[in-house]
């Protein structure tokens, strides 16, 4: 096991500090691809280290730390979706959440970079949050533990408790229906800017499959066609 | 009901693990159109990593968070705690400790209760015995006075060692001999109202055995001064004895 984890284990403060700074940028990029309201997913982020922090003199090396730690993020996730469930929602929520989206400090700071860059961009996230969140529960969090904490099968499957071939199975669904809700966007590169940064109705979550029409390997019609 | 523009989950499979390949062989050869479209979405999802200044925040509230639990008291809101919601999931702390007071508190005061009756019931034993041992030495008292008025009176000395004296036992009852070594002064009177235990205590004199402790139950017992050259006196009703066979003899 790590020095370091092995410290933060007996007590150590600046060792756990070590180890949660090490793995905050992970998990909060996991919590904001799970719950896509910005506060759940800082909500989610922030009781996951809590319970990092409290349970890690309990981690007994099993399995990998990352394992352990995205496990725990997952729960904590869940929890979060869950407690979002029975919360009332404000009626203009969603375009509150796409509004933080396009907003975020990080992205408008940086200085040298094209404002129109910037605003594709900030449509594309707004994109992909959109499409996140219309992908069944299931595939979302395989696709987001693999393509975004870089997990392998095997992690994925002991963090879940599911097997392998039902992880293997559920990533490759999931990466299909995502980037088929993309991909409207991705296949359209010569178009106009401004045409591009306007989401058509048939690109968005209501219609799935007009993104897979888009799909140049989809045996469907083209969009023109609808 | 699938739908016919839905692709066999084969080709998706084959698609996402050459993907797969291709980024663990280090992006290396070519995709299909397929898994070129994952490997899009795929970029999408893990490029946006969040800032480094919105992991400081989180995690200095996390540290904050942490401080205040090991912290007696305190406002476990005060540091690092700027986001919107980000509190809400602050309130644990508190909550764990107010959970934790209401289960000790019960638990303290049960013990110094136990403690109390404990204390309570060892000094009510204190003084009971007390009082048993100044019972038994008021008749341990009245005892030896009786008996030493008695011989006066008579002027019979109690028979010495080793020379057995006859006595003529109550009517109705065989002959026995008092005082002879290692023999019980039970045996010497009829009078089966004697207590066990004070027969004992007799016996033990007669034999001028060792200091006897007082009975806790009755409070009676010998002082073990009565050897065999004497009435046993170890007993209250000794000297009672002695009156009712002298006077047959």
């Amino acid at each position: 096991m790590d020095p370091l984890v092995e410290r933060a284990r007996d007590g150590d403060r600046e060792a756990l500090e070590s180890v949660l700074r090490e793995h905050a940028t992970g998990v909060l990029a996991v919590c904001r691809r799970l719950c896509a309201d910005r506060g759940d997913a800082e909500d989610a982020a922030q009781e996951a280290l809590l319970a990092i922090a409290r349970g890690i003199g309990r981690f007994d090396g099993r399995s990998s730390l990352s394992t352990w730690i995205y496990r725990v993020t997952t729960n904590c996730c869940m929890d979060e979706l869950r407690r979002r469930r029975r919360r009332p929602e404000p009626v203009d929520d969603h375009s509150e959440r796409a509004g933080h989206l396009r907003t975020e400090p990080a992205l408008a700071n940086q200085g040298s970079v094209d404002p129109e860059s910037v605003a594709l961009q900030s449509e594309l996230r707004a994109e992909l949050a959109a499409a996140l969140e219309s992908l069944p529960e299931e595939f979302r969090v395989v696709v987001v533990l693999r393509d975004v904490a870089d997990l392998d099968y095997r992690a994925i499957a002991d963090i879940l408790d599911v097997p392998v071939g039902t992880v293997r199975s559920r990533i490759a669904r999931g990466r299909d229906r995502l980037a088929k809700l993309l991909g409207a966007r991705d296949e359209q590169p010569d178009l106009p800017a401004g045409t591009e940064s306007t989401p058509r109705p048939s690109d968005t979550t209501d219609d799935r499959r007009a993104g897979a029409g888009l799909d140049s390997n989809t045996p469907g019609d083209p969009p023109e066609m609808r | 009901m699938t739908d016919p523009r839905e692709p066999p989950e084969q080709e998706v499979l084959k698609s996402s693990d050459a993907l797969d390949r291709w980024i663990a062989n280090g992006r290396a050869g070519t995709l299909d159109p397929r898994a070129s479209s994952m490997l899009r979405a795929r970029e999408a999802l893990s490029g946006d990593r969040p800032d480094d200044a919105a992991v400081d925040r989180l995690v200095n509230s996390v540290i904050g968070a942490l401080d205040a639990e090991d912290e007696p008291t305190g406002d476990t809101r005060e540091r690092g705690n700027s986001g919107p919601g980000v509190g809400r999931s602050l309130e644990g702390p508190d909550r764990v400790r107010r959970m934790r007071n209401r289960l000790l508190i019960p638990v303290a005061a049960a013990v110094v209760v136990l403690f109390a009756g404990l204390g309570a019931t060892s000094l009510l034993r204190t003084s009971t015995d007390e009082s048993a041992d100044s019972a038994a030495s008021a008749v341990a008292e009245a005892d030896s006075g009786v008996e030493s008025g008695v011989e006066a009176e008579s002027g019979v000395a109690a028979p010495e060692e080793g020379s057995p004296s006859t006595e003529t036992p109550p009517i109705g009852t065989p002959p026995t001999t008092v005082g002879a070594v290692g023999e019980s002064p039970s045996d010497s009177t009829t009078d089966s109202d004697f207590d066990e235990r004070t027969q004992r205590n007799d016996a033990a004199g007669a034999t001028g055995g060792t200091p006897q402790t007082n009975d806790p139950a009755t409070g009676l017992g010998s002082e073990g001064t009565a050897g065999a050259t004497s009435a046993p006196t170890g007993s209250p009703f000794a000297g009672v004895r002695t009156l009712l066979v002298v006077p047959l003899g």
